[in-house]
């Protein structure tokens, strides 16, 4: 889901008492003749403790298991995204733990961790960070340190934001396969809008946009000590700890955060009805409106509570369950939730159904009218003597672990909270009353102003979707990656000028007899790559066996590597041993191989590859004409070449990588002859228009003696 | 708390982790009663809760041809209460259920005769039901046995069913134990399926939100079917929908009678608890319920598989696989090994998959398991996959097979044996931490292996594989006729109608 599901927390107090009211049955039931020893018990209370550099502490000793936890919070979220960088804040998050730290390459970083069968985690929510450490109690000084250098000093590594942001836009390409995440994405946006945060969701171009240097600002601007909140449980000394966490933590320090300012929504809710089509048996519905603006006191909270278990939220006995699914048999997952906000906003209150086609406007009816009822009846005494009962009973359940219980009181002060709140929960349940109940339910739910979102065939609905309003269809597309460009039909005048402007070039390049000559090419170059670190120099030899193997063999003051193409696969091998590289390269790979002059040429006169003439444009100031062919991957070449010269002068394609497409283009200049062949002697490489490698060729022999062994990957 | 049953429960994957093992084998308190029942316990005060569980050894594996989804159907029905909860008069009331099953069996097989159905006659029994259901309604208290539950603060109150067997679970605030043992025994004894038809409605909905509308749930069930040919292991655990269609309340009422008697059952209570007074609290509840013949096991074996099957799903979806290879299941030593080799393969960052396939862009996501899609008879290795587009499902799938064959001819590595025999152990001691998960685990090992020490066994044999063992594996049952190939592909838009020119004039 775009965003998860927080329930309002349900939380402590210091000695319960379960007392259980009986309500009045009509038929004798034996288990109303139960008596229940009363529970006593003292849950511990988290310690709580300020390190001196702000980060606030809650702690429990437990000494039952060998084991340390701790779970934190950083107050951020996915809601500070930029709006032209959405979706920045959760893919921070999972480069602050894959990208290693400055010290830990990532490797290293989950050998050691796994090796002692301890975790560090990073994650995202709307409105707020985690973090978390788990060790074995043997370990936690190691862990300790781990966890401070993960939080301190990430390295978000280049390659694995790219892995990641490849992660993120296979996600948006799989976002509609889900009714439920569809329904959703499109309910929230229709609400808030696509502009605000709580409403907008990432497109694939926000996340091509995401640079490491987004991801260290991100970084630089939240995670701060003392914007930071940990709970730590386990078999630890208090004593102990706090000392090892001032030393882990040594030279960090506060700093003022500004926060962004979220844009608050005015809390109108304005009806409307919206359907997006799927071919599915059963629709997902959500209906729904905005939650509720909650300040720390908020006095409706206990009514809230008990209305909304009544309502949807209180499971199997919710009258939603047990009017559309246990009386109506008309769903399987029936409910409703009521979302508040940390910030300026409302939230979202929302009940969901997924219903047979044939009976959709029959599940909406139903629910809509529950939440009438609610509002116009008060509960009958028994169900809400029953309601608050579960609350109270239930309770203990927020008490079943030091970790749940010190997170809690976290998650509490984190929200804003009142002290006193869990204590005093069971006693302000138990007030609540009938009016209370409908109280809320006329104040904060509004069943005329219902923003329905279904997934499904409206086709098959049993009555119009437009009898609940007019109704708004939403078109879904399928987000990709730039597809390839389309090849134009060819004419057949275009086709014979091609074969024209193509004899030329042959006799140019040196003639076909010569070019089938070649059966191999050994160039050597000075070659400079623009990396975003700034120019580095490499010596590469390239080494060809037509048609389909290749070679390059790199010196880089790291040492030296290899890149060999077997015809199919790409690999590389340096010091570190042999590996294959992602097919998405190997593609790159060969269609890098199929431009290669020499076999290209062979390949085009012997009209093995359909060719066709496009125009004429200049390159390097000489007018050139365009031939287009069509790459092993489908996309397009276009092939530009010199009406003065005849000889090849320009490539230009689009390749993606990565999950970016990119225009490239290669020029070729400084042509010389190598056995009756002309060959270019300076190639310069752009990527989007910025000079990415430059070629500088020292030397090229043909059929030299090359053991092919060299083509070729020990398996 | 959402009223999901799952259907599939796969224990076998979270099993890394039980105590200690001496630590665990101190703190297990057995007993086993006169009718077969048998109860274990684990004291632990950590809080005022406890966790009971009950599993019947009953899944959808033991339904005969004619009763497929049966076992789902009675666990979804068995929340319907029982002769005096659900009821203001069961006497009364019986009546009217018997003469709803008369009509609901006329009416399913009228509608069986798909278009050969008399449609006037459906519309006339879909009447009689109606005012049948309505009347029920003078004494049904509809959710009164969950809501007696929530009322006294239960949470995690919930059932599932899968191949193998039957859990019912729910936590409660200590003090409720007696409260438990007397519904529980009260549902044993006195189990009224109340409600049936509608239930079965819901049921409907249960099998087109998880396979019907769901690609991997789609893919699942496919997956299966064409895996096993013979073994019911292969049939879908909710049932094919013409099979829902035909469940009734005899049915339902059969299965229970066969399956669900103490000496087919486990009980497992974890949490604040005396373990002698819950002994003598269970002999109160459940001693008197009579033990009985078991049913027959399973005699149908799944035959050798003799080629690679491939097939393909169809639906609007991006692509995912499943492949999966035939192997036997505990307590051959092969599956330890199995177990192994799948933590190997995809447990963590430092497994082979994800550094090889997910860290190289290939997949978003690759998994193994060991053990689908039951553990009582033999099963499947089981990988499952999502490509990363422009990657197709036959790259990841080249991927894959380059990382099985790996373990084939090369020999693991010694520091990946002690990562994982070191989590083993930490996940032993962690999930001591839940008392749900404790119920869970327990449960599952006495039901299924028929010994929950075959958890300590287990952490034992662990210790004992060599890379030979590993290899060997590998080779045995790694291989092309032995593996099931399914592939989500997107559906064809249907092509767009060519009007012929001239015809149109």
């Amino acid at each position: 889901m775009h965003r998860q599901f927080t329930h309002l927390l349900i939380i402590s107090t210091l000695i319960f008492c379960f007392l259980f009211t009986s309500a009045l049955f009509t038929y004798a039931k034996p288990h109303e003749d139960l008596v229940f020893e009363p529970i006593k018990f003292k849950p511990p209370v988290p310690q709580k403790h300020t390190l001196s550099n702000g980060m606030v502490l809650y702690l429990i000793e437990d000494h039952e298991l060998p084991v340390f936890n701790i779970s934190g919070l950083v107050k951020t979220g996915t809601i500070y995204d930029p709006i032209d960088k959405i979706g920045l804040a959760s893919i921070f998050a999972s480069v602050m733990r894959t990208g290693g730290t400055e010290s830990r390459v990532p490797d290293a970083l989950n050998e050691e961790l796994e090796s002692m069968a301890a975790s560090v985690e990073v994650g995202m929510s709307p409105e707020y960070g985690s973090v978390s450490l788990s060790t074995m109690a043997e370990d936690i000084e190691k862990g300790l340190e781990i966890f401070a250098d993960v939080l301190r000093n990430p390295a978000f590594r280049e390659d694995k934001l790219e892995l990641r942001k490849q992660q993120a836009v296979e996600s948006i390409r799989r976002r509609n396969d889900n009714p439920i995440q569809l329904a959703w994405r499109n309910f929230s946006a229709i609400l808030y809008g696509t502009d605000h945060p709580f409403g907008w969701y990432s497109e694939i171009e926000d996340v091509e946009s995401i640079t490491v240097d987004d991801l260290k600002a991100f970084h630089t601007k939240y995670y701060h000590p003392n914007n930071i909140m940990l709970s730590i449980t386990g078999d630890f000394d208090t004593e102990t700890l706090i000392t090892q966490l001032e030393n882990v933590f040594d030279g960090w320090v506060k700093a003022e955060i500004e926060f962004p300012n979220i844009a608050a929504i005015e809390n109108t809710p304005i009806p409307s009805v919206n359907h997006i089509h799927k071919e599915l048996p059963q629709t997902t519905m959500l209906i729904g409106h905005y939650g509720i603006k909650r300040s720390p006191d908020f006095p409706d909270i206990y009514a809230l509570r008990v209305m909304n278990d009544i309502l949807g939220e209180g499971g199997f006995t919710s009258r939603l369950m047990s009017e559309v699914r246990e009386k109506h048999g008309l769903a399987y997952m029936v409910g409703s939730l009521m979302q508040t906000s940390l910030y300026t906003n409302p939230g979202e209150w929302f009940a969901y159904s997924q219903t047979r086609t044939e009976k959709t406007a029959e599940a909406i009816s139903l629910i809509i009218d529950i939440v009438r009822d609610l509002r116009e009846n008060p509960v009958p005494s028994d169900e809400l003597q029953r309601t608050k009962d579960s609350l109270i009973n239930s309770f203990v359940f927020g008490f079943e672990s030091s970790s749940q219980i010190a997170f809690q009181q976290m998650m509490l002060d984190f929200r804003g909270y009142a002290p006193g709140y869990l204590e005093t929960f069971t006693d302000n349940i138990a007030k609540v009353t009938a009016e209370d109940v409908q109280n809320v339910a006329q104040k904060y739910l509004h069943p005329d102003a219902l923003t329905i979102v279904t997934v499904g065939n409206q086709e098959n609905f049993d009555r119009p979707l437009s009898e609940f309003g007019d109704v708004n269809e939403i078109e879904i597309k399928q987000s990709e990656p730039t597809p390839a460009e389309p090849i134009p039909e060819a004419s057949e005048s275009n086709i014979a000028k091609a074969k024209e402007i193509l004899a030329a070039a042959v006799d140019a390049h040196g003639g076909l007899d010569n070019l089938t000559a070649v059966k191999n090419a050994v160039s050597e170059s000075n070659s400079t790559v623009n990396t975003p670190a700034g120019k580095a120099d490499l010596q590469v030899k390239f080494l060809h066996l037509f048609p389909d193997k290749l070679r390059q063999d790199v010196e880089t003051p790291q040492g030296k590597m290899s890149y060999v193409f077997d015809g199919k696969t790409v690999y590389v091998v340096s010091s570190m041993g042999t590996q294959p590289l992602p097919p998405e390269i190997s593609k790159s790979f060969n269609n890098s191989v199929f431009r290669e002059t020499i076999p290209l040429l062979i390949n085009l006169a012997q009209n093995i590859i359909p060719v066709q003439y496009s125009g004429t444009e200049e390159v390097q100031g000489n007018p050139a004409a365009i031939l287009l062919v069509q790459q092993p991957s489908g996309e397009m070449l276009k092939i530009f070449i010199s009406e003065e010269t005849h000889l090849i002068v320009k490539y230009a394609f689009r390749e993606t990588e990565q999950g970016v497409t990119l225009n490239k283009e290669q020029n070729f200049s400084d042509y010389r002859d190598v056995n009756g062949v002309k060959m270019p002697y300076h190639i310069v490489q752009t990527v989007n228009g910025n000079p990415y490698i430059e070629n500088r060729i020292s030397s090229i022999e043909f059929n030299a003696e090359l053991d092919e062994t060299l083509f070729e990957i020990e398996k | 708390m959402k009223k999901i049953r799952y259907m599939l429960i796969l224990f076998l994957v979270v099993l890394h982790g039980l105590a200690s093992a001496q630590n665990l084998a101190d703190r297990v308190v057995e007993h086993t009663y006169p009718n077969g029942l048998k109860l274990l316990m684990i004291e632990r005060h950590t809080s005022p809760t406890v966790a009971p569980y009950i599993l019947f050894k009953a899944g959808s594996v033991d339904e005969s041809d004619d009763s497929r989804g049966i076992a789902h159907m009675l666990e979804h029905m068995l929340f319907k209460g029982t002769k005096t909860i659900g009821t203001t008069d069961y006497g009364k009331e019986k009546t009217v259920l018997e003469e709803i099953d008369k009509i609901g069996d006329m009416l399913d097989m009228e509608r069986a005769k798909g278009t050969k159905a008399d449609a006037e006659k459906i519309t006339e029994l879909e009447e009689q039901l109606k005012v049948k259901q309505e009347a029920a309604k003078e004494w049904v208290v509809s959710g009164e046995y969950t809501e007696i539950y929530t009322q006294h603060g239960s949470t995690g109150f919930n059932a599932g069913t899968s191949v193998d067997y039957t859990i019912y679970t729910v936590e409660l605030p200590s003090n409720k134990l007696e409260l438990w043992a007397m519904l529980e025994s009260d549902r044993l004894k006195n189990a009224v399926l109340r409600q049936f038809y509608v239930e079965r409605e819901a049921v409907k909905e249960e099998r087109r939100m998880a396979v019907d509308s769901r690609p991997g749930g789609k893919l699942y069930e496919q997956f299966m079917a064409a895996a096993f040919t013979a073994h019911p292991y292969g049939m879908p655990i909710i049932g094919w929908p013409s099979d829902i269609a035909m469940l009734n309340r005899e049915k339902a009422e059969e299965f229970f009678k066969i399956h669900y008697a103490p000496n087919n059952s486990v009980m497992v209570i974890v949490g604040d608890i005396n373990p002698d007074k819950t002994i003598k609290l269970i002999e109160k509840y459940f001693g008197d319920i009579p033990s009985q013949p078991l049913p027959a096991e399973v005699t149908v074996r799944e035959p050798e598989q003799e080629g690679e099957r491939r097939i393909e799903v169809e639906f609007d979806a991006e692509p995912q696989m499943m492949i999966g290879f035939h192997k036997p299941t505990i307590p051959h030593f092969d599956d330890y090994v199995l177990d192994m080799i799948s933590a190997i393969l995809s447990d963590g960052r430092t497994s082979r998959f994800y550094k090889n396939i997910v860290e190289t862009g290939i997949a978003v996501s690759v998994d193994s398991i060991n053990g689908y899609p039951g553990a009582r008879y033999n099963n499947l290795f089981v990988v499952t996959a999502t490509p990363r587009s422009p990657n197709t499902t036959a790259d990841v799938e080249d991927a894959i097979y380059t990382q099985l064959e790996k373990l084939k001819t090369e020999p693991v590595e010694d520091k990946e044996f002690k990562r994982i025999l070191k989590q083993i152990d930490a996940g032993f001691i962690r999930a001591l931490s839940s008392n749900s998960g404790m119920a869970n685990q327990l449960a599952f090992y006495e039901g299924i292996a028929g010994d929950w020490r075959y958890i300590l066994d287990w952490r034992e044999k662990m210790y004992e594989i060599t890379t030979d063992d590993i290899m060997r594996v590998a080779n045995t049952y790694f291989t092309k006729s032995n593996r099931t190939v399914a592939t989500l592909i997107k559906k064809e838009e249907p092509p767009e109608e060519i009007v012929d020119e001239e015809e149109a004039e």
